[in-house]
C-alpha cells in the first residue's frame, strides 16, 4: 500500500525536482570516480584514525562508495581483530595530540629553531609522557610511539 | 596591458557555445573593444558560418601554427562591426594538427594586440578540448537547464584547473520553469557551484539568425541582443544585475541577493 | 529467442567490410546468426544522438527484439542518465575490454523492458584508452547475443567517433534542420567507411518555423545530404521532461516525438511506414474555421 502511494506521489512530483535529485546523486558518483587519488587519500586518513582505537584486518576490509536508488553512501566493512586496551588508546591519542602541538609550534614563523633541535624536543616530550606500560629509556619511549602510530606490518 | 583570453566550453555539444562566442564577441566589439574570435573546432568548424564569414576564409589557425602565414593574414575583419575579427579553424585537418603549445603561442600573440580573445571550444574532452583551453586564462562554461548538459558541465569544471570559470545558462524557458518542468537558474548555479555570468532565454529567433549568418546582437531591437550586451558588460568588469524572471518583486530581489552572494568558487 | 527477421538474414548473406576484418573463422561466422550493429552519429553535438539511441532501442525492445545500447562516449556518458539507469551502473565497457569483468557483469538491464540492456561507458577514462580492434571485437560479441546493437556515438570526429564507428555495419546519421548540423553531418558522411549502410534521421523539426520559412525543411536538408530518409522527429517540450525523469519520451502519453521514434523502429524492422508531413495542427484548425466562416482565413 505504502509502495503504491509512494509511486503515485512520485509520479505527481514535478519533473524538475526529479531532475534535481537525480543530478545530485549522479554528480556525487561522477566526482568520486573522477578523483580516485583524492578519495584514496581520504580512505588512508580514515584508516589512520581507526588504527588509533582498533586493530583492523586490512586485507579483509572493503571501503567503497555505493550508488543506490535514492542514496549515495560510503560503505565500510572493516573486520576488527582487536579493540586496543584503554592504555594503548590513551597513548595513541596522547601521541597524536603532541605531534599536532609540535607541528603547530614548528609552523610558527617566529620561532626559528634548527631542525635537529626540534626533533630532539619532540622525542623528549614523548618520553616524558605518562605512559602505562612505560619503558624507562628514551629509545623505548620512541618505540612505544612507533608501535601505537605505525600501520601494522604487512604480511 | 595585454588582453584577456577566455575559452567558451561546455562538454555537452549543442548547448550554444558557438552562438555564444559569436554574440558575446559582437557585443564586446559594439562596446568598443578589439576582439578576436578563435574557432578551435578543427575539422568541424562552424564559427565562420554563424558569423556569416565562411566565404572569406583564406588562411586558418593551422596555417598560423605551422608558420605558413602571419596571424594578421589569417584574421578576417568583420565589415559590420568595428574591432571584430575571426581566426577560423581548418576544415580539412584534424585536431591533432595543432599542439597545445602552438595554441598557447597563437593566443599569446593575439592578446598582445587585442583586448579580448574568445576561444570557441569543440564539444567533448579530447584533443580539441585540451587545445582550446591551453591558451585561456579564464573559462565561460555554457550549459542548458537539462540533466545531461549539467552533468557534462560539471565534468568540464573539474578539468579547468585553477582557471576562473563562470556559467552562462542558455535556452531557459521561463514557462517551463514555472510549471516545474525545467530546472531554475538558481538550481543550476547551486548544483554546479559557480557564479552566473548570464542567463539567455530560449528564443527561436536564434535559429534563424544562425542560418543567415547574422548574429542577433547586430540587431539592437531584438531582446536577446540586450542579454548578450549585459554579458559583455559583466565580462569587462561592470556590475550588471542578472534579470529577474519573476513578476513578484520580492522573489526577484531575493534571487538577485542569492546569486550575488554566491561568489565564484 | 524470437526469429531473426529478413533484414538480419540479408546482412548475414552479404557480410560487410567491417565484419570481414574481425578474427573469426569463416565457417564459424556462417554458423553464428549475428544481430545488426548500428552506430548513431552526427558530427555536431546536441542534435539528439543519445535520445535517438535510447528511444529506438526501447521501441525495438517493445517490438520484441533483444537490444543492447552501447554508450561509446567515454568520459561524458549520458545514455545511462537518459534511460534513468545511472544508479545501476557499476562496471563499464572499458572494464570488459581490459578483462576486469565479464560482459554480463557490465550490462545493465532496463527497469521496464527485460530485453533491453545497456553497456555503459567509463566516466573516468579517456577515449584514447580504447583500442579500436578491441572495440570491434566487443561489438561483435554483442552481435552474437543481441538482435540489435545500437552504438551511441560521441560528438566530433576524433578517436571517440572512430571507436564508435569501427564495429558498425550500419549508421544512422542524425541531424537537425540547422546549417551547422547539416554541415557537420555532411563531413561525417565523408569520413565513414564506404561499406557502411547509411540512413538519415532529421530531428528537432519545428513545423511552424518551416512554414514561416525560418527553418529549413526536411527536403532542403536531404537535398544537401542525399541519404535514405529513415525518419523525421518533431521538437517538443516533452523531451526535456522525459530526460528530467529519466524515462524515454516514447513512454509519454500523446508525445508526437515518441510516436515518430516508434515509426522509425517499425521501419528498421522492415515495415513500410509513410513519413507524415507534419502539418502544423493550428493550420488544420484555421482551415476548418475558415470553411465555417470563422476567424482569419
Amino acid at each position: 500500500m505504502i509502495d503504491f502511494l509512494a509511486k503515485f506521489f512520485r509520479r505527481e512530483e514535478a519533473s524538475s525536482s526529479r531532475a534535481r535529485e537525480r543530478l545530485r546523486l549522479v554528480l556525487m558518483s561522477d566526482r568520486v570516480s573522477l578523483a580516485p587519488d583524492i578519495f584514496d587519500a581520504m580512505k588512508g586518513e580514515m584508516l589512520d584514525v581507526l588504527r588509533r582505537y582498533l586493530e583492523i584486518d586490512e586485507r579483509g576490509m572493503d571501503v567503497h562508495f555505493e550508488n543506490a536508488e535514492r542514496q549515495f553512501a560510503l560503505m565500510a566493512n572493516i573486520p576488527v581483530r582487536e579493540v586496543k586496551t584503554h592504555e594503548a588508546i590513551a597513548l595513541a591519542r596522547d601521541v597524536a595530540n603532541r605531534l599536532q602541538t609540535a607541528d603547530v609550534l614548528e609552523s610558527q614563523p617566529t620561532v626559528a629553531t634548527p631542525p635537529r633541535r626540534r626533533r630532539r624536543r619532540r622525542a623528549r616530550a614523548a618520553a616524558n609522557a605518562p605512559l602505562a606500560a612505560q619503558p624507562s629509556d628514551e629509545a623505548g619511549a620512541l618505540q612505544a610511539i612507533d608501535d601505537a602510530g605505525a600501520p601494522p606490518p604487512s604480511g | 596591458m595585454p588582453g584577456r583570453a577566455f575559452v567558451i566550453t561546455s562538454g555537452k555539444g549543442g548547448v550554444g557555445k558557438t552562438t555564444t562566442t559569436a554574440n558575446v564577441g559582437c557585443a564586446l566589439a559594439s562596446l568598443g573593444k578589439q576582439v578576436v574570435l578563435m574557432d578551435a573546432d578543427i575539422g568541424l568548424r562552424n564559427l565562420d558560418l554563424v558569423l556569416g564569414l565562411e566565404k572569406r576564409i583564406v588562411f586558418d589557425i593551422v596555417d598560423v601554427a605551422e608558420g605558413r602565414c602571419q596571424p594578421r593574414q589569417a584574421l578576417i575583419r568583420d565589415k559590420r562591426l568595428e574591432g571584430l575579427y575571426l581566426l577560423p579553424a581548418s576544415q580539412t585537418k584534424n585536431k591533432e594538427s595543432i599542439s597545445e603549445d602552438q595554441m598557447r603561442d597563437v593566443v599569446r600573440l593575439l592578446v598582445a594586440e587585442f583586448d579580448v580573445v574568445l576561444i570557441d571550444c569543440p564539444a567533448g574532452i579530447e584533443h580539441g578540448f585540451r587545445n582550446a583551453i591551453a591558451g585561456a586564462d579564464e573559462a565561460i562554461v555554457v550549459t542548458t537547464p537539462e540533466v545531461s548538459a549539467i552533468r557534462d558541465a560539471d565534468r568540464i569544471l573539474g578539468m579547468l584547473g585553477q582557471r576562473r570559470a563562470r556559467l552562462i545558462i542558455n535556452r531557459v524557458r521561463l514557462e517551463m520553469v514555472k510549471t516545474g518542468d525545467m530546472l531554475a537558474v538558481e538550481d543550476v548555479a547551486e548544483i554546479l557551484g559557480r557564479e552566473v555570468l548570464g542567463v539567455v532565454p530560449d528564443d527561436e529567433e536564434i535559429i534563424d539568425t544562425t542560418n543567415r549568418g547574422e548574429p542577433i546582437v547586430l540587431d539592437p531591437s531584438r531582446r536577446l541582443s540586450k542579454t548578450y550586451i549585459a554579458i559583455a558588460r559583466r565580462l569587462t568588469g561592470e556590475d550588471v544585475p542578472l534579470p529577474s524572471f519573476d513578476d513578484d518583486g520580492f522573489f526577484s530581489r531575493l534571487r538577485r541577493l542569492m546569486i550575488g552572494t554566491r561568489s565564484h568558487a | 529467442m524470437p526469429d531473426l527477421d529478413r533484414d538480419i538474414q540479408d546482412t548475414l548473406a552479404s557480410p560487410s567490410g567491417a565484419s570481414a576484418q574481425l578474427p573469426l573463422d569463416a565457417s564459424a561466422a556462417a554458423a553464428v546468426k549475428l544481430g545488426r550493429s548500428i552506430v548513431v552519429t552526427s558530427g555536431k553535438g546536441g542534435v539528439g544522438k543519445t535520445t535517438t539511441t535510447a528511444n529506438l532501442g526501447t521501441a525495438l525492445a517493445d517490438a520484441g527484439r533483444s537490444v543492447v545500447v552501447v554508450d561509446a562516449d567515454v568520459g561524458l556518458r549520458n545514455l545511462d542518465v537518459v534511460l534513468g539507469l545511472e544508479n545501476r551502473v557499476s562496471k563499464h565497457l572499458l572494464d570488459v575490454i581490459e578483462e576486469k569483468c565479464s560482459l554480463d557483469e557490465a550490462l545493465v538491464r532496463d527497469r521496464v523492458r527485460r530485453n533491453l540492456l545497456l553497456m555503459p561507458a567509463a566516466q573516468n577514462r579517456e577515449k584514447d584508452d580504447v583500442p579500436e580492434e578491441k572495440m570491434a571485437q566487443l561489438v561483435r560479441q554483442l552481435q552474437e547475443r543481441f538482435e540489435f546493437v545500437l552504438i551511441d556515438c560521441p560528438a566530433g570526429i576524433e578517436q571517440g567517433f572512430r571507436n564508435a564507428v569501427v564495429g558498425a555495419q550500419e549508421a544512422i546519421i542524425v541531424t537537425t534542420p540547422e546549417v551547422s548540423a547539416v554541415r557537420d553531418a555532411d563531413r561525417v558522411i565523408g569520413l565513414l567507411p564506404r561499406a557502411i549502410e547509411l540512413k538519415l534521421v532529421v530531428n528537432r523539426v519545428r513545423p511552424a518555423m518551416v512554414k514561416k520559412g525560418t527553418m529549413m525543411s526536411v527536403a532542403d536538408v536531404n537535398a544537401i545530404l542525399r541519404l535514405d530518409l529513415l525518419g523525421v522527429v518533431p521538437d517538443e517540450r516533452e523531451i526535456i521532461i522525459a530526460t528530467n525523469r529519466g524515462t524515454p519520451v516514447i513512454d509519454i502519453e500523446g508525445s508526437e516525438t515518441g510516436a515518430a521514434f516508434r515509426r522509425i523502429a517499425r521501419r528498421m524492422l522492415g515495415e513500410e511506414v509513410p513519413i507524415p508531413s507534419f502539418e502544423d495542427k493550428r493550420n488544420f484548425v484555421t482551415r476548418v474555421m475558415s470553411t465555417l466562416g470563422l476567424g482569419r482565413s
